[in-house]
C-alpha cells in the first residue's frame, strides 16, 4: 500500500490494463502474442445476450482485455505490441486497424466484489459458515465458523469444502473411541476444515498449505475464530511431516491426492480416518485405482453435483 | 424458470494454472463471481492438460452463480505445434518463423470448426489461415 502523502508512484499491486480493439480476425494471434509477452492470459466480455455457440450473434467488434503488472518490463512490453499491432495493419490493409487503449489500475480489489453475494450458511446439519463481516443469532447446537477467505479457497459454498465438513462432523461428532483428536488438514486454503475440526471436537489440528498466501489468510482465520491453542498452520509440503494422525483431511485436486497418497498412509495413525475430495465424478475410478481398498477401505462415499468426496480409513501397507 | 445471465465471458488461461490475478481476477470480480471457486473448478477439470491454453467461456447469473465449459486450445497453439516453433513472430509482416501445408491448416480448421466463428469449413480455414499469417507462419 502506498503511503500517505507519497508520491503516486508504481506499487508493486499496481497493474496496467491494456484494452485492444481489433477485427475478429486477428483475436487468436493477438491472445497468442499477449501470452508470448508475459501476460498470464487475456479475455473477451460479451454482456448478458445469449451466445451462439460461443459467438456474439453479430460481428461486433472484438475487445481484447490483458494485464501487465507495471514493472521494469512494462515498457517493453507495451512498444513490443504496438510493433505487432502495426504489423498486422500492414498484413490486413483492407480491415480495420487494431488499436489499443492502456489505463494503470492502482491496487485493485478483485477479490471483493463478490463479497457482498456471501451470506451466513447452514453447510452442515451443526456448522454455520459465516463470513466475519455479517451478522448471525446462532440457535442451539450451531458451530459457527467466521471466514473471511480473501484470497483463498474454502467459503463453505463448494461443494466438496460442504462434503469435507459433513465428513469431519460425522467422524469427530459420533467416533468416541478416541478422546483427543490429532488431525492434519492438507492445503487448507481459508482454513476452515481445520478450524471446523477443533470447534467440533476441540480436535489439535495442524494445517499445511504450499501458497504463502493460503497460509497468512488461514493464521487470520484461525485468530478470529479464537482457536489458536487448537490450530497450527504451517507453510510446506507434507512430505517433511513426521508425526501420525488420526484424520487427514485434504481438498485439493485428484491429481494431487495420488501424488500424495503413500504419504497420507504413512501419517495416519492405524485404523485413522483419511477424508478426500475436490475430486470430480469423472475422476472416480482414478481415485479407487491408486487408493486401493486394501491399503484405503472406503468408509464413507459422498456426492454432490459433479463432485465427489471420500472418507477411508487406514488399511494394509500400500503395496 | 431459467436463471437470468448477467455476463458472458471468454477466458484465455492455462490449464491447471487458475489463480486470483490477472486476467481471472478482473474477468470475474467486477461480476461478483466467487473467484476461488471458478479457479478451484477449472483447475480440477484441466489438471490432465496442465501448461496448455485451455479456454473457458463462462456465463453469470443474476445470482452471482456461474457455469463454464472449457474449449480446444486455440488455433494459434495448434499452428506452433503443427510448425514446430515456440513462439510466434513479433513482427510478422517483415519477420516470418516457420511454415505449414495447406493440408495442416485444413486440418487445424476442420477440428477447430465448433470453436471459430465460421459458418462452413472453407470460412474456417479463411481464419486458421489469417491467424498463421498473424504469427508469421506461411502457408507453403
Amino acid at each position: 500500500m502506498p503511503k500517505k502523502g507519497a508520491p503516486a508512484a508504481a506499487t508493486k499491486s499496481d497493474w496496467l490494463k491494456i484494452e485492444i480493439y481489433s477485427p475478429v480476425e486477428m483475436i487468436d494471434a493477438l491472445n497468442n502474442f499477449v501470452f508470448e509477452t508475459g501476460a498470464q492470459g487475456a479475455f473477451q466480455e460479451y454482456g448478458a445476450a445469449p451466445l451462439e455457440n460461443g459467438f456474439p450473434e453479430e460481428d461486433s467488434p472484438e475487445i481484447l482485455k490483458v494485464f501487465f503488472p507495471n514493472d521494469v518490463r512494462l515498457e517493453q512490453r507495451l512498444e513490443s505490441l504496438r510493433t505487432y499491432l502495426e504489423s498486422l495493419a500492414e498484413i490486413f490493409p483492407e480491415l480495420e486497424r487494431p488499436t489499443l487503449k492502456t489505463e494503470i489500475i492502482h491496487d485493485p480489489d478483485w477479490g471483493e466484489a463478490w463479497k457482498k453475494y456471501f451470506k451466513p450458511i447452514k453447510v452442515t446439519r451443526s456448522i454455520v459458515i459465516k463470513p466475519t463481516w455479517e451478522r448471525y443469532a446462532p440457535t442451539g447446537g450451531d458451530v459457527i465458523i467466521d471466514i473471511d477467505p480473501g484470497m483463498a479457497f474454502g467459503t463453505g459454498q463448494h461443494p466438496s469444502t460442504r462434503m469435507c465438513l459433513e465428513a469431519l462432523e460425522n467422524i469427530l461428532l459420533h467416533d468416541r473411541s478416541i478422546e483427543k483428536w490429532e488431525v492434519l488438514d492438507v492445503g487448507t486454503g481459508t482454513g476452515i476444515l481445520g478450524i471446523a475440526a477443533a470447534k467440533l471436537n476441540d480436535a489439535h489440528v495442524l494445517c499445511v498449505d504450499t501458497d504463502k498466501k493460503a497460509v497468512e489468510i488461514a493464521i487470520e482465520n484461525v485468530s478470529i475464530n479464537n482457536v489458536q491453542e487448537h490450530v497450527a498452520v504451517t507453510l510446506g509440503e507434507i512430505a517433511t511431516i513426521k508425526e501420525t494422525y488420526d484424520l487427514i483431511v485434504a481438498n485439493i485436486t485428484s491429481r494431487a491426492l495420488i501424488k500424495l497418497r503413500s504419504h497420507f498412509h504413512r501419517l495416519l495413525n492405524p485404523n485413522g480416518y483419511l477424508v478426500i475430495s475436490g475430486i470430480l465424478d469423472q475422476d472416480k475410478n482414478d481415485i479407487e485405482t491408486h487408493f486401493p481398498a486394501s491399503s484405503f477401505p472406503v468408509h464413507q462415499f459422498l456426492a454432490e453435483k459433479e463432485w465427489i468426496c471420500f472418507v477411508m480409513r487406514k488399511g494394509q501397507p500400500l503395496a | 424458470m431459467a436463471k437470468k445471465v448477467i455476463a458472458n465471458i471468454k477466458l484465455q488461461i492455462k490449464a491447471g494454472k487458475a489463480t486470483p490475478s490477472p486476467p481471472i481476477g478482473p474477468a470475474l470480480g467486477q461480476h461478483g463471481v466467487n473467484i476461488m471457486e471458478f479457479c478451484k473448478a477449472y483447475n480440477a477439470m484441466t489438471q490432465s492438460q496442465e501448461g496448455m491454453i485451455v479456454p473457458a467461456l463462462i456465463t453469470v447469473y443474476a445470482d452471482r452463480s456461474f457455469t463454464f465449459v472449457t474449449k480446444t486450445p486455440p488455433a494459434s497453439v495448434l499452428l506452433k505445434q503443427a510448425a514446430k516453433i515456440a513462439k510466434g513472430s513479433g513482427d510478422p509482416k517483415r519477420l516470418k518463423v516457420g511454415d505449414v501445408t495447406r493440408q495442416q491448416v485444413r486440418e487445424i480448421a476442420e477440428l477447430k470448426m465448433n470453436d471459430l466463428n465460421a459458418v462452413d469449413v472453407e470460412g474456417a480455414i479463411r481464419i486458421v489461415a489469417g491467424t498463421a499469417r498473424s504469427m508469421g507462419i506461411e502457408i507453403l
